[in-house]
C-alpha cells in the first residue's frame, strides 16, 4: 500500500535564483516518509472469524485510514530533488499546484476505491476541504490509524455493520503555528456494502469522539 | 431686552458647564453587563480555575461535561437563571427556561434542565431567551490557525464536527499561548476532555479537523 502512494513529481523545471516558495519544497523533501503507520488491531472479540468477516474488517479499516489520510501531501522523491538548489517563485508554485493536484487524483481514485453511497460524497467533501486548506498554508503531513478495538462485525448477506473503537491521528503543519500530531479515538459505526465484484466498501460512517479523547 | 440676553447668558454657561463636566466625567452608557448583570470577567475566572479539573464539590461532572461546564461559568458570571426546579419540573426539557438545582450543595446530586447540559439546547436558549442573548458573528473551518477576530472574553463558541450538528461548546477567557501546544491567539477552557487556555479552534487537538465546523457567538 505504501509504494502506491508515492507521489511522481515529473517535468519539473530547475531554476537557479532565490525562491520564496522553496522552504515548501524542502519542507516536504525533509518530511518523514509517506507510508502509512502500521497498522495493529486488538484481539478480536468477535465471535466468526470466518472469511467474510475478516473481509469486513479489512474494508473497514482500509477505508478509515483512508478517511484519515486523505489530503496528505506525500513529498517529491528526493532523488527528483537532488540537484535542486532553488527554483523561481513561478516554477515553486507550480510545483506546489502539480503536487496537490496529484494529491487530489490519488486521493479521489483511493476514496473511489473504499467508499459508496454517501459516505463517498461525504469523504470527497473532507477531501476537498483539506486541499483547500492546504492552498492557505497548511500542511497535512500525515494521517492514519493506530489500533482497531472492534465491539461487534455482523455479516447480512451483502451488507455488514461494524461497531469499533478507532484511534487515529492527523500530522499538521501550518505555517504560522507549531507542527501538531492530534490523535483521537472515534467510536465508529460503519455500514459495508458489498458490490458484485465481492469488493467490501464503506457506505456509512458515524462516529462520535469517545469521551476524554476528543478535541 | 437685558433679560433676554442674561437668559442666552445663563444658557450658554449651562452648555459650558456641561460640555466641562463630560470632559471630566466619561459619559455613563449603560452595559449589557450593568443590564444584565453579566460579567465575562468573572466567568472566565471561574473557567479558568476549573479547566483542568471539575468543581465536584459543588456539581456533578457528566462524561460529556462541556455544556455543564460553560454553564457554571456563566452563573459564575451572574447569567440569570430562567425557571426552577420546583416551578418547572424535571426533566424541563424547555429552552426557554436555564436552571440547575443542587438539594445539598456540596453534594454530588444535581438537577438541571437541558439547556444547562446540552450544547446545542443551551445555544437555542442564549439566541432567543437569554439575556443578554447572544449573536452570531460567523462560523470558520476547523483547519482555522489565526487568531480570531469579532469575539471577546466571556464569548462562547459551538463545535460541529462531522457535519451532523454542533455537539461542543467552550468559552473564550482570553489571548496568548497555548501551554500546551504552543499556538499564539484566542484561547479558550473546556470541559469533557478538560483544557485550561486551548488555542480557540482546537486545531492542535482535532484528527477530524477536515469534517469540522466551528460557529463563533458573542453577547450582545
Amino acid at each position: 500500500m505504501s509504494a502506491s502512494r508515492s507521489l511522481k513529481v515529473l517535468g519539473i523545471t530547475v531554476v537557479v535564483g532565490l525562491l520564496a516558495a522553496l522552504p515548501f519544497v524542502l519542507r516536504h523533501a525533509d518530511s518523514k516518509g509517506a507510508t502509512l503507520r502500521t497498522l495493529s488491531t486488538a484481539a478480536d472479540p468477535t465471535p466468526s472469524s470466518d472469511a467474510s468477516t475478516s473481509a469486513v474488517e479489512q474494508a473497514f479499516e482500509q477505508a478509515m485510514v483512508q478517511h484519515q489520510h486523505s489530503g496528505v501531501l506525500t513529498p517529491p522523491e528526493i532523488s527528483q530533488l537532488t540537484n535542486l538548489t532553488s527554483l523561481t517563485k513561478t516554477a515553486a508554485a507550480a510545483l506546489r499546484t502539480n503536487i496537490l493536484k496529484q494529491v487530489q487524483t490519488r486521493d479521489l481514485a483511493l476514496t473511489r476505491k473504499y467508499f459508496t453511497g454517501s459516505q463517498y460524497n461525504k469523504e470527497r467533501w473532507s477531501l476537498n476541504r483539506a486541499i483547500k486548506a492546504e492552498r492557505t498554508g497548511l500542511i497535512v503531513a500525515d494521517g492514519g490509524v493506530t489500533n482497531v478495538d472492534y465491539s461487534s462485525v455482523v455479516v447480512d448477506g451483502k451488507s455488514a455493520t461494524v461497531t469499533a473503537a478507532v484511534t487515529v491521528y492527523s500530522e499538521l503543519r501550518p505555517l504560522n503555528q507549531p507542527a501538531a500530531t492530534p490523535s483521537n479515538v472515534l467510536l465508529a459505526t460503519a455500514t459495508m456494502q458489498k458490490d458484485i465484484l465481492g469488493r467490501w466498501r464503506m457506505s456509512k460512517l458515524d462516529w462520535t469522539f469517545e469521551p476524554g479523547t476528543g478535541p | 431686552m437685558r433679560s433676554i440676553r442674561r437668559a442666552r447668558d445663563l444658557r450658554k454657561a449651562a452648555l459650558v458647564s456641561l460640555v466641562a463636566m463630560a470632559a471630566v466625567c466619561p459619559p455613563v452608557v449603560p452595559s449589557a453587563q450593568a443590564v444584565t448583570g453579566y460579567a465575562p470577567a468573572n466567568a472566565a475566572a471561574y473557567a479558568d480555575k476549573w479547566a483542568k479539573n471539575a468543581n465536584t464539590g459543588t456539581y456533578i461532572a457528566y462524561s460529556d461535561d462541556c455544556t455543564n461546564f460553560v454553564s457554571q461559568a456563566l452563573k459564575a458570571g451572574g447569567y440569570k437563571q430562567v425557571g426552577s426546579f420546583s416551578a418547572s419540573g424535571w426533566p424541563d426539557t424547555s429552552t426557554a427556561h436555564w436552571w440547575v438545582y443542587l438539594p445539598s450543595a456540596p453534594s454530588p446530586i444535581q438537577y438541571n434542565s437541558n439547556t444547562w447540559s446540552v450544547a446545542t439546547e443551551l445555544r437555542n436558549f442564549l439566541l432567543h431567551t437569554g439575556k443578554p442573548p447572544i449573536k452570531p458573528v460567523g462560523s470558520v473551518p476547523g483547519s482555522t490557525t489565526r487568531q480570531l477576530s469579532g469575539i471577546k472574553q466571556g464569548d462562547l463558541l459551538w463545535y460541529d464536527w462531522n457535519n451532523t450538528g454542533v455537539s461542543h461548546v467552550t468559552i473564550q477567557v482570553g489571548n496568548g499561548t497555548d501551554p500546551d501546544k504552543g499556538y499564539v491567539g484566542n484561547y479558550i477552557d473546556e470541559h469533557t476532555s478538560n483544557r485550561y487556555h486551548a488555542f480557540w479552534s482546537l486545531y492542535p487537538y482535532n484528527s477530524q479537523w477536515k469534517t469540522t465546523k466551528i460557529y463563533l457567538y458573542t453577547f450582545q
